[in-house]
């Protein structure tokens, strides 16, 4: 029997994963750098991932052959692998992909950020490195009332795993896709998905919310989000050559997702890293910039950059980003932490509107706090 | 391990973030300079602006402040082992009046040879370096961490003093410029020791070397170091207001460290020697 080895033992490759592969054909091996985890995945032999299907939980018991902290790791300890699967995090990548010196099998990474590609395969010198995109949302743990019986749970959605067609030598309920409908699906899931979803987080955390439907419950946060996704919807269908009904059912199903009640999915883990979120070309900067390059200015999209830059949470890898905004003024936090420009359209709009929005967000904090 | 410059570390962004923007608003307005102690050694009146600006600010704090415009030789010593300020306006201001973007405003808060806090600023270049409220270091918020690196794979910078207070000592230092330089994968001189050092924390460049320079030009600096966890080595020269250093990766410091003591050009210990 081959193994499939997942570097991260996170909402992805725990939660979502096992659902497309025949675990009758395939070992399960585990690598994170959580040693808690690590030592509960081999202490227990096992776990449940609970997959909500139209309306319904079903649950699947995954059997993990073997579970190894990142630094006792190395590609080399397994024999027969038929793929490697990584999904921790754009900015962990360079650093997990040193276990895997020497690997000889196709390396996927379901990283959110098709630039990770890249930055693996130069880090290897390997070019079989290839980009998919898990269209779910996926939480990284589940209700208490689950997690008393198994601490490793989690829940997920029935999603669906588009890969780069190249990458197609191993068996699974797999959507394996031209590299141009890769882009048309990581567009969609940039902007459609990333985008509101990271909004509804970050507005959430500012009411208190825990889970993103608890945020999605709120009038306020669910118009913003609404109008986020329709200002998203509109640009993309302005820019590029994607069809409509294609962008539209997209649109739809995604704001279904961020009101499922089974998910449970946190807070903390959508909005984590809210630096990373701001990148120049991404969900929200790179978002509100097509936006403006198409003709319109996304209001609700500048409520969610605003949201982002208002996050806070002690336990965030970005939690200094309290202490920078403590310190520095708007036009210094959007020009040397956002990385804006000075003089450039989007600069001028959030300079402008930044302490507004600011206010208006805490008037919801007011009235609207857990 | 806490920090316990919480205070202090966002007293200096706020005030060095603030004073940068005087440079923008102003910088098109500038009316001529004056040379100091040698044709390298200019100040403007910006210079004199920011560093009245910087020392109201910082003064809430209640610790002495030493700035470059302000303060004379005689004023360090006293203060060595008590929390005190030390300020550069403009650091790099021949570079600043050419517009030659490697200009920076530097403030660090220093107990001894501890430097605890502080912020330096590069507002053409939109780079701002500084500690945070854990006393780690970051560049536009995105956190430093130094490497291990060896001399001949090593890029580096060097700044010297504006003037030449001894002949003999200046050849060395020429010597030991053009030693680092020929031996290593280059040795700049970008025109301010600021900003050597933070590029030197954010792995840039791989060492900052600095012979006679004066402490207000790198106390920021230093700080970003300290909280990149880059090695220090640091020699304060007794009587006066300047500092031999090298800052940067483990192993090409200590390299550089040596080639200057076997050469006799300088002395300099790693910080926690002292």
């Amino acid at each position: 029997m081959q193994d499939i080895v997942f570097i991260g033992a996170g909402a992805i490759n725990r939660g979502f994963l096992p659902w497309i592969f025949d675990i009758s054909k395939y070992g399960y091996i585990y690598v994170d750098n959580n040693r808690k985890l690590i030592d509960e995945m081999n202490r227990n032999g096992k776990y449940s991932t609970f997959r909500t299907r139209k309306g319904k939980l079903e649950e699947k018991v995954v059997t993990v052959k073997k579970a190894y902290h990142l630094d006792e790791f190395s590609i080399s300890m397994v024999d027969n692998a038929a793929a490697v699967f990584m999904s921790v995090g754009p900015r962990n990548c360079l650093h997990a992909s040193t276990v895997l010196k020497g690997t000889k099998c196709n390396i996927i990474l379901c990283e959110n950020d098709p630039e990770s590609v890249t930055i693996v395969k130069n880090a290897l010198n390997y070019n079989h490195v290839y980009f998919a995109i898990p269209d779910v949302i996926t939480s990284n743990t589940a209700p208490e009332e689950t997690l008393l019986n198994d601490s490793l749970a989690v829940h997920t959605e029935d999603g669906i795993l588009f890969i780069d067609e190249d990458a197609g030598n191993f068996v699974g309920d797999i959507n394996f896709c031209s590299k141009d409908e890769l882009r048309k699906q990581w567009a969609a899931k940039l902007y459609l998905h990333n985008t509101p979803h990271c909004i509804t987080a970050y507005l959430g955390a500012l009411v208190g919310a825990r889970y993103l439907h608890e945020a999605m419950k709120y009038p306020k946060i669910d118009e913003i989000v609404s109008g986020a996704m329709k200002e998203m919807l509109t640009a993309l269908k302005l820019k590029w050559d994607i069809p409509h009904d294609f962008l539209d059912w997209y649109a739809e199903k995604e704001l279904r997702r961020f009101s499922n009640e089974l998910l449970y999915d946190p807070i903390a883990r959508v909005a984590r890293e809210p630096l990373r979120k701001l990148e120049l070309d991404g969900r929200l900067i790179g978002a509100a910039q097509i936006c403006l390059s198409m003709g319109f200015t996304p209001e609700n999209i500048l409520i969610g950059i605003v949201g982002a830059l208002l996050f806070v949470n002690q336990d965030d890898p970005d939690n200094h980003l309290a202490f920078i905004r403590k310190s520095l003024s708007s036009k210094a936090l959007l020009t040397y932490i956002v990385g804006l420009r000075q003089g450039e359209a989007l600069e001028m709009v959030m300079e402008e509107r930044y302490l507004k929005i600011a206010g208006t967000l805490e008037k919801l904090i007011k009235e609207d706090s857990i | 391990m806490s920090f316990n410059w919480v205070k202090e570390a966002e007293l200096s962004l706020k005030s060095v973030s603030s004073a940068a923007e005087i440079i923008e608003t102003q910088y098109k307005n500038l009316n001529g300079f004056r040379t100091k102690e040698s044709p390298r050694d200019i100040v403007t009146e910006l210079d004199i602006a920011i560093e009245h600006y910087l020392v109201k600010e910082l003064s809430v704090s209640g610790y002495h402040i030493i700035g470059e415009e302000t303060t004379s030789d005689e004023d360090i010593g006293p203060y060595l082992n008590q929390p005190v300020w030390y300020l550069d306006p403009i650091d790099g201001t021949a570079n600043f009046i050419s517009s030659v973007p490697f200009y920076a405003i530097s403030a660090g808060l220093a107990v001894g040879f501890n430097f605890v806090a502080g912020t330096v600023i590069l507002p053409a270049l939109r780079e701002i370096y500084f500690i945070s409220d854990i006393g780690t270091s970051f560049v536009n918020g995105k956190q430093l961490k130094s490497d291990s690196a060896d001399l001949k794979s090593s890029l580096l910078a060097m700044a010297f003093s504006g003037t030449s207070y001894n002949i003999p000592q200046r050849k060395k230092q020429y010597q030991a410029f053009g030693y680092l330089n020929d031996n290593s994968r280059g040795c700049l001189r970008t025109g301010s020791a600021a900003i050597n050092i933070c590029y030197a924390a954010s792995g840039r460049i791989q060492a900052a070397v600095g012979l006679s320079n004066k402490i207000w030009d790198i106390a920021g600096g230093l700080a970003i170091a300290r909280g990149a966890h880059c090695k220090i080595h640091l020699e304060w020269i007794k009587g006066t207001n300047r500092v031999n250093y090298i800052v940067g990766s483990d192993g090409v410091t200590q390299e550089i460290a040596e080639y200057l003591r076997i050469n006799k050009i300088a002395d300099i210990k790693p910080v926690s020697d002292y």
